[in-house]
């Protein structure tokens, strides 16, 4: 293995599907199941790649896995030991055996429903079952969705000691079909210690050319490159380039530096043949490497070669709405957060959701999915506890920060080889067991020791942040400028990144904006790379597009004209009222909120709600069942009236005097189902009432419905499916609920619904619509 | 690869989203701009296979896997030797950017779902279009298009009908375990090929699994827009 990664270049080999289809296997049918039968097609295959001058046969397991193989009645083991000794037969020592494993062939949760855990066990089996075998080494390939990736890499790292192969399929834009990017793929990768990185299928090697550079521009690995037969055509998906045009545009890669290269669809040992001989005596181009510091997600990568923002409103420290937030599981409260730092500016997302009773670990791990299902940047992940840092390091898809480290020995080395082993970069703060030193010197020697570190445990110095401390200027005058000069020696004498959360300088004085944003221009011009800030408050990221303006870093002033010239806020073509009712009506937002604060001044949280709210969104509801209005109008009115409600939940969570809830409410959709619109318009019309709604979102099992509703004592539960296919489920789900024993009502909504067979499952109750599990709602909570 | 264009027709995203009568000025406004956002963000791709057809057990496709069950499905093609299958989506894009929007704004978020399946109903006008033109220049007709899941042509084939077009691989469509396609925006269909013309296949609320609870037919009209 070893001897290979020092050759100019190693061939791999051609096509297993375009070959197995030429001798018989039949449109559609699984190929491993075809060779099992026909062992000795699989040997003859084999063989003339290896004849051709392949050096690594890829195994005929692409699908060998248990989602593809089930009702095959083969177990995986079994095809993948077959597998694996024909390609050793084979071979018969003159090249190397690669366990070949494609994507399991559903989406992973939130796209679709497959779950992390069921697909690392798919995988794990796998690939036990080929190290047991022989295999040399393992390849995936043809993988659209990194997270799937991902997880792949992550069971052979966790199980076997096989090296690694890690291809991706990209369309001409650098994207793959789920829209993960070149340079995301390369990153993730690199951190996660596979050995060698690159390109198959999807489209031929002359536009294959530009995507290897890109990630060959941001790694160092080996490089592979497994290009068709040139383009499909979308009928019959005949590929249209001779063996000896692949084998020029091929040739390419010695320029580029790749080193590994052969054929995928459509290619046959012809064009391996081809390709060999062009490859003769070819010198390999040494390859130039970026050395930036990059972070990224799936599908945007960030590059800190200039000020970037880490918005840090995801934090329920000194928040009570938000602490309520994450005690009630109400993740959207939370995600939305996020996606209004992205909208505001934020480059980076600080996510911490430590509140002291709450289990850190598993708010993490859901926060982290549902935050990278709904905006695309990268993450820090905020917390004391190593095992929350771990369940976001596991789940988060892409290069995160770990937020953070200090100068304490058990603190290093309890999160650095976490660090390391899922390739983070890392914040060290520069403080240790004697608390935070006064003297920028100090903290320098801390920052130092930190750096040192990381280092011994392999995290590159690019990926070392450092975060000097901001201090309460008001308690301590000196300390801005201790803090300031830390930043500046971190900088300039060590070369590392740093970080600073700024709002702390500003406790206790008036016009806490005015010192944040000044303190933040001194920080930066001071070195600091990485501010943590609210980017919804504008004068924070105007302070940064400024700075960025007169450094240089915003070419022909761009972007700050363009940041300027947008309208802020488009005047309103309605007319504003201080009437509630009409508020909601005609579901003016602003309106609402503010005359909800008005009231607040005679009324109590509860008056307004059942005096106002309920009443205004009464009549709306009884418009929209006489037909007068219509979804989108009834939707306008609760989102009107979801701002009041902020207001009143406010309100309430500051007081502390507990909560509006006039009642729980579960909604899920069922197990097996995606389809969440129509139940979150439920919600949010339900939610609108007063009542508590506990979402548990899609494709939910029944266990995990009954659970929830016995633990949390629920008296109505509330069911979706859009599909036929997912109607037994819903049936499943119900029985469940009844088989506990439990007292609480059900109602179930859907599409494909209908009384009667809301009727024949044994549901209390069919909601045709939102009005109606209203209607319901108040029937059985009051 | 070839490209197919997309339009998104608000009037039909409209009514997919219940809706009936006229449309008002401001919800026009939101709908158009769900529209761009829908246009903007769709990656229409589609594959597709002629195969010919085999009657001795049902029917078949020949040199594939698939098999089509259903009288529906067994008259729609009665009269043809051949026919294309396909399967189109508009990406995942979308998916993300409704998944987005439904933290900002559920009412947009609706009116961008509907229109993105008025965007991949499209696609497959498209697609349709270009077959009829082909085969009219080889004095050929085509069916109706049919999709599973329609009648009694059972969802259940999508597994099959995927694998058949090599979908994942080649247009990033996988299956889920309870049959449902993802990306959500994306279909599956059947057109036969004839000699002869085709008559429209009738579609009648009476052939409708959803008729009893249709909101549709109680404000007297049809899901795609005709008084009843």
């Amino acid at each position: 293995m070893d001897k290979l990664f020092s050759e100019e270049f190693v061939i791999l080999d051609g096509a297993m599907g375009t070959m197995l289809q030429r001798a018989g296997l039949p449109v559609g049918q699984l190929p491993e199941l075809f060779t099992l039968e026909h062992p000795e097609i699989l040997e003859d295959i084999h063989r003339a790649y290896i004849e051709a001058g392949s050096k690594i046969a890829y195994t005929n397991t692409f699908s060998s896995n248990a989602h593809k193989l089930f009702g095959s009645g083969h177990t995986v083991d079994e095809v993948i030991s077959a597998s694996v000794a024909v390609a050793k037969k084979a071979t018969d020592g003159k090249a190397l055996v690669a366990l070949d494993i494609g994507p399991i062939g559903e989406m992973l949760e939130p796209s679709g429903t497959l779950a992390f855990d069921k697909a690392y066990d798919m995988f794990r089996e796998m690939l036990l079952a080929g190290e047991k075998a022989g295999a040399d080494l393992v390849t995936f390939e043809t993988f659209t969705d990194l997270a799937e990736l991902r997880i792949a890499v992550l069971a052979a790292k966790e199980n076997t000691l096989l090296p690694i192969f890690a291809t991706m399929s990209f369309e001409e834009n650098g994207r793959t079909f789920t829209g993960a990017l070149a340079e995301c793929f390369a990153e993730t990768m690199v951190g996660l210690g596979v050995d060698a990185i690159g390109v198959n299928c999807s489209m031929g090697p002359k536009k294959l050319m530009p995507i290897i550079r890109r990630i060959g521009a941001v790694t160092p690995l080996p490089l592979i490159v497994k290009a068709n037969a040139g383009l499909p055509d979308a009928r019959e998906g005949h590929y249209n380039i001779s063996a000896e045009e692949f084998a020029a545009e091929m040739s390419e890669c010695a320029e580029i530096g790749v080193q590994f290269i052969g054929g995928c669809c459509g290619t046959d040992p012809e064009y391996i043949k081809a390709l060999s001989n062009i490859m003769l005596g070819r010198k390999r181009a040494k390859r130039v490497v970026l050395s930036e510091t990059r972070l990224c997600s799936m599908t945007a990568i960030v590059t800190v070669n200039e000020v970037r923002i880490i918005g840090e409103r995801i934090n329920p420290t000194g928040k009570k709405r938000f602490q309520q937030a994450l005690k009630e599981s109400d993740f959207d409260y939370v995600l939305a957060q996020g996606v209004s730092q992205a909208d505001a500016g934020a480059d980076i997302l600080d996510v911490n959701v430590g509140v002291p009773g709450l289990d850190e670990a598993s708010l993490m791990r859901k926060c982290i999915m549902g935050l990278q299902a709904t905006t695309d940047m990268p993450l820090q992940i905020d917390s004391n506890d190593a095992n929350a840092i771990e369940a976001g390091l596991r789940a988060f898809c892409g290069k995160a920060i770990v937020n953070s480290v200090n100068g304490e020995t058990e603190k290093l080395e309890r999160i650095l080889p976490l660090v390391k082993k899922y390739g983070a970069a890392v914040v060290g703060l520069t403080m240790d067991e004697r608390g935070i030193p006064e003297t920028a010197e100090e903290r320098f020697e801390i920052a130092k020791r930190i750096l040192a570190d990381c280092e011994s445990y392999g995290i590159p110095k690019k990926d070392v942040f450092i975060d000097c401390l901001c201090l309460t200027v008001s308690a301590s005058q000196s300390s801005a400028l201790e803090t300031l000069k830390a930043v500046r020696m971190v900088k300039e004498k060590l070369g590392l990144h740093t970080v600073l959360g700024i709002s702390n300088i500003s406790f206790g004085l008036p016009n806490r904006e005015l010192i944040n944003s000044t303190f933040l221009s001194l920080a930066m011009e001071n070195g600091l790379d990485l501010p943590i800030i609210n980017p919804n408050v504008t004068s924070m990221t105007d302070t940064v597009a400024a700075f960025k303006l007169l450094k240089g870093f915003d070419d022909g002033c761009q972007s700050f004209v363009e940041r300027f010239a947008e309208v802020k806020s488009a005047p309103s073509s309605i007319a504003a009222t201080s009437d509630i009712f009409e508020a909601v009506a005609k579901g003016l937002k602003a309106e609402a909120k503010s005359i909800t604060i008005g009231l607040l001044e005679t009324k109590t949280e509860f008056e307004i709600i059942n005096e106002f709210l309920i009443p205004a969104l009464d009549a709306v509801g009884d418009r929209y069942e006489k037909g007068e209005i219509f979804l989108p109008q009834l939707m306008r009115s609760a989102d009107a009236s979801c701002e009041a409600f902020e207001v009143l939940k406010t309100s309430i969570a500051k007081k502390g005097t507990g909560s509006v809830s006039k009642g729980k409410i579960i909604v899920a959709t069922v197990k097996g189902d995606i389809h969440d619109i129509g139940k979150n318009i439920v919600k949010t019309i339900l939610a609108n009432y007063g009542y508590q709604l506990i979402d548990l979102g899609r494709d939910v099992s029944p266990e995990a419905v009954v659970e929830t509703a016995v633990r949390e004592n629920v008296r109505l539960v509330g069911l979706s499916a859009l599909m036929t296919t997912t109607l037994p489920a819903m049936a499943e789900t119900v029985q469940a609920l009844r088989k506990s024993g439990h007292d609480f009502k059900i109602m179930v909504g859907g599409a494909v619904l209908t009384a009667e067979y809301a009727k024949e499952i044994g549901a209390d109750f069919y909601a045709r619509d939102a009005k109606r599990a209203v209607d319901i709602a108040k029937e059985v909570l009051g | 690869m070839e490209k197919l264009n997309i339009h998104v027709d608000i009037h039909e995203a409209y009514r997919y989203m219940g809706c009936c009568g006229a449309l008002d000025a401001n919800l026009e406004k939101e709908l158009q701009n769900a529209a761009k956002l829908i246009e903007n963000s769709a990656q229409p791709r589609f594959i597709e296979k002629i195969c010919r057809i085999d009657r001795s057990d049902g029917i078949a496709l020949i040199g594939t896997c698939l098999k089509l069950e259903g009288k529906s499905i067994a008259a729609l093609l009665h009269d043809c030797e051949i026919c294309a299958i396909f399967c189109a989506t508009i990406g995942n894009y979308v998916e993300a950017l409704i998944r987005k929007w439904q933290l900002k704004d559920l009412a947009f978020t609706a009116m961008l779902d509907a229109c993105a399946s008025s965007a991949v109903e499209s696609l497959c006008d498209n697609i349709e279009a270009k077959l009829t033109e082909e085969y009219r220049a080889q004095d050929l007709f085509l069916t109706d298009r049919f999709s599973p899941g329609y009648s009694d042509l059972p969802i259940f084939i999508q597994h099959d009908f995927c694998a058949t077009l090599d979908t994942t691989r080649k247009i990033g469509v996988s299956v889920t375990e309870s049959g449902i396609m993802i990306p959500r925006k994306t279909v599956t269909a059947i057109i036969g090929i004839s000699k002869n013309p085709q008559k429209h296949f009738i579609t009648n609320c009476q052939d409708c699994g959803l008729t009893k609870a249709c909101t549709f037919k109680e404000k007297g009209v049809t899901c795609y827009g005709q008084a009843i």
